[in-house]
């Protein structure tokens, strides 16, 4: 069973409509969310806002229909209107999971119908949108030095977008089962670049379980932190003058605290202080 | 599902939580069928004298990787009918195997009546795992059994209880017989080194015993614990089973601060000096600090020692075994799923 899920972004008035495999889960935190159902690997879907759970509510394949169950956690998921700990869902029903109102297209098999291309209300989501970029002809945030020189910032808007289209240009394996550049490199590990502010090598085997990629669902021509980078262009740019250019020649004196865990970067640049003293919880069968 | 079984998962090493899962399997098995599965290294000692028709102890094999381990508890849990799960400490799991197992109910409803029996919890983990909101989701009831500054305290579904111990007030062995048994004078004051937790601390007390013995000539002093240390004499080695029954016997004890030791201690009115050994999810030292007395080195509780015995033993106390009204709680909450 494959199911299409439709919804408008609240925070970017994105439109979204990925198609995917059950179990889907939906949380606001990619790593609260299971990554495996009954030995199923799980789509996870990260919904970004204060009334969606870190991990929400999940879709599962069950007895032949399609259903969803809330997890319960003081959090609400409606089916048409209705609430319940578990409903079941049918075709054109609309969930909605904190402001996030998503339709339904259950999809039979492999092979039926595709998500409509020649419809613009539903423009595939990974894709970078050239004609609705909104920095396209417009000027970006910039720190007061570089907001003065105009031309300078308009520069370097229509340089982001050409790197947009530039990326856009490179096709990927998607579903619709179009080629593109592979994940990973001849010694099979992924040569993405990963984190916000150190870039890093990926080196992960699989996609699955990648928060970076989010299962592969993020194109690799696509930088996961764009939207961040179009409002903070400096971000991830260390030559001199660059608000990075400090952080980064001064790094080996950075210091991580593993016990307030205080970091100001995301999980990938976390890894890049990791410490001896960093550990996983829930790997030890000898703890107590 | 069975209507009267209860399933204890005790995972985790060291005596604590099995000495804990036993303490309310003993008592509950009196009136209901009760499975206790525990990765202790040392319930193969205890499982021949505990387990009873009603009782049955199951045991985490030694395994190579943590699927093994996490698959062995599902299919475990899966195979056994059980009416009631309760899950000593860790709310998802040691090595997070429940978290999984507890998917399979969004999508098949179950009357199982799920309880957490809260110890202390390094609070970071809490946080790491969004423990408290996966509780206040996944479980109908939590016993905390003696701590009451835990993490989950505030969650609607907690009850404090007293601590649960191995032994009621009424079911100590009486002294006399005790130190019959096991060849304790009676004219000298007793200094028990408990040595509890970890096979691989056990070295540690045998050396304790050693320089404690060496520094109060005058008293007398045995390592008590599952096997002879190493580093300790044999002759002043000894193993009871439940450990409340020698340490009634004790001026002063010396050990770790786990959970059972401490709160033993405590109920009978035994000072404890304690070290505090370091725990991936427990704070040794922050118990200690509530109920006994914490040191950081030999020359220290040595010290302390010399104090502490120039106090006069006094009597054991009336004391109250939390296990009773845990039962009580969990046969409520098990009416109402």
């Amino acid at each position: 069973m494959r199911v299409q899920l439709t919804w408008t972004d609240p925070n970017t008035q994105q439109v979204r409509s990925p198609t995917l495999e059950p179990p889907i889960a939906f949380g606001r935190e990619f790593s609260e969310m299971p990554s495996a159902l009954k030995g199923i690997a799980v789509r996870r879907m990260v919904l970004a806002g204060d009334q969606v759970a870190p991990f929400h509510a999940i879709i599962a394949e069950h007895k032949g229909h399609l259903v969803i169950s809330d997890r319960q956690g003081g959090t609400k998921t409606f089916v048409n209107g209705t609430v319940d700990s578990i409903q079941r869902v049918n075709n054109g029903d609309t969930i909605t999971i904190g402001p996030f109102e998503i339709v339904v297209a259950l999809l039979t098999s492999p092979s039926a119908t595709q998500p409509p291309t020649s419809q613009a209300s539903q423009p595939d989501p990974f894709a970078v949108p050239i004609a609705t970029d909104p920095f396209a002809n417009s000027v970006p945030v910039q720190p007061p030095a570089i907001a003065a020189n105009a031309s300078n910032a308009a520069g370097m808007a229509m340089g982001f977008a050409n790197s947009s289209s530039k990326s856009n240009s490179q096709s990927h394996q998607m579903d619709d089962g179009s080629s593109g550049p592979s994940w990973f490199d001849a010694d099979g590990k992924c040569a993405h670049k990963v984190g916000f502010l150190f870039k890093r090598r990926c080196d992960r085997t699989t996609t699955e379980g990648c928060r970076d990629c989010q299962n592969g669902q993020i194109d690799p021509g696509q930088s996961r932190y764009q939207d961040d980078y179009a409002y903070y262009p400096g971000y991830g740019r260390y030559d001199r003058g660059r608000w990075g250019h400090d952080y980064y020649h001064q790094r080996d004196h950075y210091h991580y605290d593993p016990h307030s865990r205080r970091v100001d970067f995301n999980e990938s640049d976390a890894a890049s202080f990791e410490q001896e003293g960093d550990q996983d919880y829930e790997m030890d069968l000898d703890a107590s | 599902m069975e209507t009267d079984c209860w399933f204890i998962y005790a995972l985790g090493s060291g005596w604590g939580h099995l000495n804990r899962a036993l303490a309310l399997a003993q008592l509950a098995a009196k009136h209901h069928s009760v499975h206790v599965l525990t990765s202790s290294p040392y319930a193969q000692r205890l499982a021949p004298i505990v387990q009873t028709t009603t009782l049955t102890v199951h045991q985490l094999p030694s395994v190579n990787t943590l699927s093994q381990a996490q698959q062995f508890v599902q299919n475990l849990l899966k195979s056994v009918e059980y009416s009631c799960l309760i899950v000593d400490t860790f709310p998802r799991g040691l090595v997070g195997e429940l978290a999984e197992f507890y998917l399979d109910f969004f999508l098949e409803p179950s009357d199982l009546c799920r309880i957490l029996v809260h110890r202390d919890l390094n609070p970071d983990y809490v946080a790491a795992k969004s423990l408290a909101e996966f509780t206040l989701a996944h479980y109908d009831g939590i016993l905390i059994p003696g701590e009451p500054d835990v993490s989950f305290a505030q969650l609607p579904q907690a009850q404090l209880t007293a601590p649960w111990l191995s032994r009621d007030r009424t079911d100590l062995i009486e002294a006399d017989v005790v130190r019959s048994h096991l060849k304790i004078p009676e004219n000298k004051p007793l200094i028990i080194i408990c040595g509890a937790g970890q096979p691989k601390e056990l070295a540690f007390f045998g050396q304790v015993t050693e320089h404690i013995a060496a520094a109060f000539p005058a008293a007398i002093l045995r390592c008590l614990s599952a096997l002879c240390p190493p580093t300790c004499s044999p002759d002043k080695w000894l193993y009871h089973w439940p450990g409340m029954d020698v340490l009634q016997l004790a001026s002063v004890v010396i050990g770790s601060g786990g959970y059972n030791l401490t709160h033993e201690c405590s109920a009978l009115g035994v000072p404890l000096v304690s070290f505090a050994l370091p725990r991936r999810y427990d704070r040794q030292a922050l118990r200690i600090q509530k109920y006994g007395y914490l040191v950081e080195s030999v020359a220290e509780a040595i010290a302390t020692i010399a104090t502490l015995l120039c106090n006069s033993k006094t009597d054991i106390p009336n004391y109250t075994n939390g296990v009773h009204e845990a039962i009580a709680y969990i046969e409520s909450w098990r009416s109402q799923c």
